[in-house]
């Protein structure tokens, strides 16, 4: 009798498990499931520049008309290359011809189906310099073949297997635009028309950019996979607010007048910590793609000397850059390849750990005498100023006569444009494709000393194999430690922040705010 | 007095003709390309030259000056290179809301000023003078944006009374409109009406001594009415010049205030454009802005004579 009951507890036990295993997975399954409607209102740091995607480099363009245009190709999470707007795409064994092929029955916003023809116009705006600003990327372009209604091929004058980079690049978004629209808007897109899963509604400038929800969009099948994937928009209006005070949108998201906030600052972490996360709010941190760090312009005095530069990477301590500027939050890093990018390898390791001994062995060396080096920062992107006053304190501690120089962005990017800055400190838009990061930093006129790196990375352009560019690129990241064009510190986290009821969003390393498969839970 | 306002009208002419050769010199001195900062750091020098030439910044500086002039006198204030909007179409959307800002702070500052700076001067040397004076002083050294964060701490953020961002018309809407406008414009008026009771409270002192305010006095005539009647018309003169010169530093201060608050202003627009190096919107807006500068302070001479009826015009 006794043994009756044991095993009669037993079994209610276990019924009694079960029931709420059941309730409990249930619950949690409804409380994941997805819920249609609503309005979110998201803080980004500043205005659009343009309606028009191709015009301006400017990353908030592409954050904000991601949403209403769509390109040929884009990034996915671990920052391979797939379609968006085409449903497969091939190249030649030669890489010399692309072949797409289009999604069918893909409407844009004004209802008309899209088809080659649209993405044969479109890549001719990509490819010309007075309706893109970049034009250059496409120069390899022989011609364009509308093969049929959904089949488009772009023959290459060489052959470059690095291409479909040129298609995906973040910023300015390469979109596909419906064949003359632009003319048809007055020579330039100013009510952006797209295929996209939001359309737009208004851009009233420095209030708001509204979008809605686009009921007959098509896209990819697949879960969602950075910019790859499916794209279902569960919100019905997405509104933007440029708020550019730091403090004030902070107030603005505990006062629930945003939902979600691009660019939390670090600052606000401790607090967040020990304050908003317990009202209910969210801080979602990834490491970014954008690197910070020394730059040093090769042909200018003093700083033309290896020894010097490389006197200067020991002094550094690239750590105790990456904690002054970003407070910790960020992946310390010495490469110009993103630890989260396919082609990171622990080659990328390999750099100057801070000797200030052997840093003032080098200086001497170098015949250093005390001249005054200038290094430029700007208070534009407060994390500049902050790492230019520690790495000044830590030049200045093995006897470099470092002098800061604060001026505005334009003026620092015009210096570093043109080669004329001797030391600054700088950082870019994200850009998955080593080859084309490395581009941008080879400005600071490495090229002029060092040629050989240029012929890394053309090859690097023109292999496809992901092994073989990895090989490249690491043999490009050891030239650079030995020849020190720069001592980049770190890529900086990408936080951004948001009430509980905000669902189903995720960070990017892009930092491309994602508002498809989003929903509230008000 | 048409006679005056026709001359003074005349005048401005060259004034506005050296504002804008001053603030056309001034821009293009700064250092920084326009073309990067739409291309990108990251843009060749190739595709940076071809937009300097497509944007006419490569033609040599005279003819860049001369061909603004040109526009200039044709009423055309050029188009951003930003954005391709025409400038005064832009001016026109961004303006009322400036307008709106600034006409709000002279209000509150002239509704705080006139009363305690009068107060002050019939109570001179009292408790209440000394506590008016503190005050005075706090209210000309707090620094706008500083004003305008605590201020959005307190009423936004604890109090939950104001909105901290987003911006609403009045004409669109009243009620949210004016909720979107109180706190700023009370923060950019502060330091004005700060400036302006000290005025008046000088001023009143002045006329309070002089013989015919003691005449209408011994007349037997309400103290209330010799203050309001006879000293302040007198007193008002003055006060009337610093509220004129006054308006001009708030349509300065709303650069700050429209930033701190987020309001898409006129002031808010300069900023983006200065720091984009975006000439014909820095030139253009700030042409503008001495306008409406000169315009005011025209209206505020032309008023003097209201006020101070031994002022002649000729």
């Amino acid at each position: 009798m006794e043994q009756f009951s044991k095993s009669r507890r037993k079994m209610l036990f276990i019924l009694l498990s079960g029931l709420i295993l059941f309730f409990c997975s249930t619950a949690s399954l409804l409380a994941e499931t997805p819920k249609a409607g609503g309005e979110i209102k998201v803080r980004i740091r500043t205005d659009l520049v343009s309606t028009d995607p191709y015009k301006s480099t400017a990353l908030i363009n592409a954050n904000v008309l991601g949403h209403i245009l769509e390109p040929l190709l884009a990034y996915n999470e671990n920052l391979k290359i797939v379609p968006v707007v085409a449903e497969r795409w091939e190249a030649s064994n030669d890489y010399k011809t692309y072949t797409f092929h289009l999604i069918k029955g893909k409407k844009f916003h004004n209802g008309q189906e899209m088809t080659a023809e649209d993405v044969n116009y479109s890549i001719k705006r990509m490819m010309n310099p007075e309706t893109c600003a970049r034009a250059k990327l496409f120069d390899g372009v022989d011609r364009i073949e509308v093969v049929d209604k959904y089949t488009i091929k772009i023959h290459l004058q060489k052959s470059a297997a690095g291409f479909p980079h040129a298609l995906a690049v973040i910023s300015p978004l390469m979109a596909i635009l419906p064949k003359g629209e632009a003319e048809r808007q007055g020579g330039e897109i100013k009510h952006p028309v797209g295929t996209g899963p939001f359309k737009f509604v208004e851009w009233k400038p420095d209030r708001h950019v509204i979008l809605e929800k686009f009921e007959n969009y098509k896209g990819q099948a697949g879960p969602r996979d950075g910019m790859g994937g499916e794209r279902i928009a569960y919100l019905d209006k997405v509104t933007f607010v440029p708020v550019p005070e730091e403090s004030v949108s902070i107030m603005s998201l505990l006062n629930k007048e945003v939902d979600l906030m691009t660019g939390f600052p670090p600052k606000y972490m401790d607090k967040y910590r020990d304050e908003y996360s317990k009202k209910g709010v969210k801080v979602q941190e990834i490491p970014g793609l954008v690197w910070v760090g020394v730059h040093f312009g090769v042909t200018q005095p003093v700083v033309d000397n290896v020894q010097f530069r490389q006197a200067c990477a020991y002094a550094l301590d690239i750590e105790q850059l990456a904690k002054a500027a970003f407070m910790g939050y960020a992946e310390v890093n010495p490469s110009a390849v993103a630890k989260s990018n396919q082609y990171w390898t622990s080659a990328h390791e390999l750099f100057y750990k801070q000797d200030t001994s052997k840093s003032k062995e080098l200086l001497k060396k170098s015949g250093y005498n005390g001249e005054e080096i200038l290094l430029t920062t700007t208070k534009k992107y407060n994390y500049f100023y902050k790492m230019a006053v520690a790495a000044h304190a830590q030049l200045q501690a093995v006897g470099i006569n470092v002098k800061l120089n604060v001026v505005d962005w334009p003026v620092l990017a015009k210096g570093q444009a043109k080669g004329e800055l001797q030391m600054y400190i700088l950082g870019a838009s994200p850009m998955p494709d080593p080859a084309l990061a490395y581009a941008y930093l080879f400005r600071n006129k490495f090229l002029d000393v060092y040629p050989d790196v240029e012929e890394l990375r053309q090859q690097a352009l023109n292999t496809a194999d992901v092994k073989a560019r990895t090989e490249l690129f690491e043999q490009i990241h050891k030239l650079c430690y030995e020849r020190v064009p720069w001592v980049l510190s770190c890529n900086y986290n990408r936080l951004q922040a948001h009430w509980d009821y905000v669902k189903g969003y995720q960070v990017l390393s892009t930092s491309v705010p994602r508002l498809w498969g989003v929903w509230l839970e008000k | 007095m048409f006679k005056y306002a026709v001359k003074r009208i005349i005048y401005i002419i060259p004034t506005l003709a050296l504002v804008a050769l001053m603030v056309f010199l001034l821009i293009h001195m700064i250092p920084g390309d326009p073309a990067l900062v739409i291309l990108g750091s990251d843009a060749t020098p190739e595709e940076v030259e071809l937009l300097r030439n497509a944007l006419g910044l490569n033609e040599p500086f005279y003819k860049q000056l001369l061909m603004w002039i040109g526009q200039i006198i044709q009423g055309d204030l050029g188009v951003s290179i930003q954005t391709d909007v025409p400038v005064i179409e832009s001016i026109m959307e961004r303006f009322p809301v400036t307008l709106m800002l600034t006409s709000m702070a002279l209000v509150f500052s002239i509704i705080i000023s006139l009363p305690s700076g009068i107060m002050a001067a019939v109570r001179h040397n009292t408790r209440s003078d000394y506590i008016f004076m503190i005050g005075t002083i706090i209210g000309v050294s707090v620094p706008g944006f500083w004003l305008g964060l605590v201020a959005l701490l307190i009423f936004s953020f604890k109090l939950g009374w104001f909105p901290s961002t987003g911006y609403v018309a009045i004409w669109e809407d009243l009620w949210p409109g004016l909720r979107y406008m109180l706190l700023p414009s009370i923060s950019l008026g502060l330091f004005m009406a700060a400036v302006v009771a000290r005025m008046v409270r000088s001023s009143m002192l002045e006329v309070l001594r002089l013989e015919y305010v003691t005449h209408a006095r011994a007349k037997g005539l309400g103290e209330w009415k010799v203050i309001i009647k006879h000293a302040l018309k007198n007193a008002f003169a003055p006060t009337l010049t610093t509220i004129g010169t006054q308006y001009g530093m708030l349509l300065g201060g709303a650069v700050v205030t429209e930033t701190v608050f987020s309001l898409p202003g006129l002031g808010k627009y300069i900023v983006v454009a200065i720091n984009m190096r975006d000439y014909p919107v820095v030139q253009g807006s700030i042409l503008f802005i001495a306008v409406v500068y000169v315009l005011i302070n025209l209206i505020v001479d032309l008023l003097y004579g209201f006020f101070d009826p031994r002022i002649e015009y000729q």
